[in-house]
């Protein structure tokens, strides 16, 4: 069967326009902190396994060596996330 | 004149503009650079510098923005007359307002995404920083008193809001608990919420609850200590999420209401160089805090959207673009202001109630689509309402934590977020039951529109230093500047202090005037170290094309 044709206009040109703008406005900042507190579960978890590369000695090297394989790709993110330092200001946009 | 032409001046305003001085700003003056990798795909931390769709960041940016001080500023503006409340809304968003916003969230893009506290501290002086702090702590203090009283005086002059806005309040709790706890399916949650709400509205209008100022009062500051000490999710991320469809279902059903019914503008043109509240400069171009220009938006385009833009080519239509899209806002509640009274008298007489007048205004609108008078005014009402307490949210929230920063080190209690909350909500019912509102407002406006100097004057320093003509931004600063130190000083020295000692509200006027007064202290020292760190730019920038021709020749 053609894929309907309002399936194809809602992904493609001026309608994909219209939903992303609504969807900023109206799920974007819930989505947004849906993922904070995601992220800072894991962050927390990141810190318990690999604390020590941000200088807290912590050392569970045996879980940290056996997840590593699939943690390795977040590592930069949750450093990156942790050691950042953080302003004031940027609670305005919450 | 018939509202429809209005529009006219709109599209002038809002294609010239965007469409041709921006884009020169954009290409020649800030010379944006689709190569040059912004800090969200420089750091990439899967949260806070994350790129986003152009789009997706557009309706973020204007949700963030956009609020009841675009409505209820051009409502208070109206006393001058529609003409300088139009071409005020149209030359400043023109020249200053998108410029504003668009500059401060390139700055901080080509700063590593740095908010404007941090530049503050890098590019003008260590005290910059601290200054924009207490800048921003007495905005919001202030945009609780103005906003508090708005909707106090909102829900007990109309007895079809109470019930609506429990529900909504109960509505907030109920999906908080749907999406956070019992993981209920998304779009059933929106439907159930959307449909109690608006049943709710409707519900409104038959089940009429007769409040006292007094104790709507006290229900507002309740409302505000729980959106500062509950966790984000259980309260006010679900509020801001349930009730924007009342505000966007209101914002396009007035437009529609507006083409339809297209009635003609029954308040006076041009009323005069001074009226009531006082002269026509500087005080209309404070009065007016949104959707000319904001110093808010700086903030939150240095934030939020300068991590997440993917690409520079995207910072023209999402931070210049919001900005035009919050004047549209702006001109409907001018349209819709002006033609709801029959005298000017009828206007003056309900100026203290904003709400009652946007009521009247968009009710009438509404009305021209089908709905009924009563659900309609319950309708106008609700959508400034549910704006107006959406930023309540955020200030108490925020001045809970700016307290601690400021004060934390040297007052060890000033830590704990119950008693800071309180001392806001003290300070706040304070000035609402004692200061004058129409001054409260002009100061409001008057610290937005300092914060929007100081973001003015870092984008003139930013184009100094990169040596870029800087003309665009030093001009609007030095009028940003002269015009707010002078709305402060009159209204502090003009009206608030002559009351307060004639024995009007006395404590809430000498406690206005403290606040402008110090806000006129802090700018003048914001001055002197602008014009410090200016020069100091400008000599870095003849030292380095000396040594250039030097090494040239």
């Amino acid at each position: 069967m053609p894929y309907p044709l309002w399936k194809i206009k809602m992904k493609t040109g001026f309608f994909k326009k219209i939903g992303d703008i609504l969807k900023g406005m109206l799920f974007y900042e819930y989505t947004q902190s849906l993922y904070l507190g995601k992220k800072s579960k894991e962050d927390l978890f990141n810190l318990i396994l690999y604390g020590q590369l941000i200088g807290i000695p912590i050392f569970m090297n045996f879980y940290s060596m056996k997840l590593m394989p699939y943690l390795v790709k977040e590592i930069h993110e949750w450093r990156f996330r942790i050691l950042r330092e953080k302003d004031i200001f940027e609670l305005i946009s919450d | 004149m018939n509202s429809l032409l209005v529009l006219v001046w709109w599209a002038i305003v809002v294609v010239i503009g965007y469409w041709v001085y921006a884009r020169h700003v954009a290409n020649n003056i800030f010379q944006v650079d689709p190569k040059r990798a912004t800090p969200a795909k420089m750091y990439m931390d899967g949260v806070d510098f994350m790129p986003a769709n152009k789009n997706v960041l557009f309706g973020f940016q204007l949700n963030s923005i956009a609020g009841a001080a675009p409505i209820i500023g051009p409502i208070v503006a109206l006393q001058w007359g529609w003409i300088p409340t139009l071409l005020w809304l149209g030359l400043g968003v023109f020249f200053i307002g998108w410029f504003q916003d668009f500059s401060s969230a390139m700055v901080s893009i080509r700063n590593d995404g740095q908010t404007f506290g941090a530049l503050g501290y890098k590019l003008i002086s260590p005290r910059a920083r601290k200054i924009l702090l207490t800048f921003v702590y007495f905005y919001l203090l202030l945009i609780a008193c103005a906003f508090g009283h708005v909707i106090t005086r909102g829900i007990s002059g109309n007895p079809s809001l109470p019930f609506p806005l429990l529900v909504v309040v109960g509505v907030a709790f109920l999906v908080g608990h749907m999406i956070y706890r019992a993981r209920t399916n998304i779009l059933l949650t929106t439907v159930i919420a959307i449909f109690l709400i608006f049943f709710s509205i409707w519900l409104g209008t038959k089940w009429q609850i007769k409040l006292s100022y007094n104790l709507v009062l006290i229900c507002i500051l309740i409302f505000g200590y729980f959106s500062s000490i509950l966790p984000v999710w259980r309260f006010i991320q679900p509020y801001n999420y349930s009730s924007v469809y009342v505000v966007y279902f209101g914002i396009i059903a007035g437009v529609l209401g507006i083409i339809v019914g297209h009635k003609p503008m029954t308040l006076p043109a041009f009323t005069g160089w001074s009226t009531k509240i006082g002269p026509l400069w500087p005080l209309l171009f404070v009065t007016i805090a949104c959707g000319a220009i904001s110093g808010w938006h700086s903030l939150v385009s240095s934030t939020a959207t300068s991590r997440q833009i993917e690409n520079e080519l995207d910072v023209r239509p999402v931070a210049g673009g919001a900005m035009f899209a919050e004047f549209t806002i702006s001109i409907i509640a001018v349209i819709v202001c002006a033609t709801a009274f029959g005298s000017m008298a009828e206007y003056v007489k309900n100026l203290s109630n904003p709400v009652g007048i946007f009521v009247g205004g968009l009710g009438g609108a509404l009305k021209s689509l089908g709905f009924s008078l009563s659900f309609s005014k319950a309708m106008a009402g609700m959508m400034i309402i549910i704006l107006a307490l959406t930023i309540i949210n955020l200030v108490f929230r925020f001045m809970k934590i700016a307290t601690a920063e400021l004060l934390g080190e040297s007052i060890g209690i000033a830590k704990n977020p119950h008693i800071a909350t309180i001392v806001a909500l003290i300070i706040t019912w304070i000035l609402v039951k004692t200061g004058t509102w129409l001054y409260v407002w002009v100061l409001f406006g008057g610290a937005n529109q300092l914060m929007a100097g100081f973001a003015l004057l870092l984008i003139t320093l930013y184009l100094v230093q990169k040596s870029r003509n800087y003309k665009v931004a030093i001009y609007p600063m030095f009028f940003m500047y002269a015009t707010t130190v002078s709305a402060l000083f009159y209204t502090a020295f003009f009206k608030l202090i002559p009351a307060g000692f004639a024995g009007k509200k006395v404590f809430g006027n000498l406690f206005a005037a403290a606040i402008a007064i110090l806000l006129i202290i802090l700018a003048l020292i914001l001055a002197y170290d602008g014009y410090k760190a200016f020069k100091r730019f400008k000599e870095e920038t003849v030292e380095v094309s000396t040594t250039t021709q030097e090494v040239e020749a």
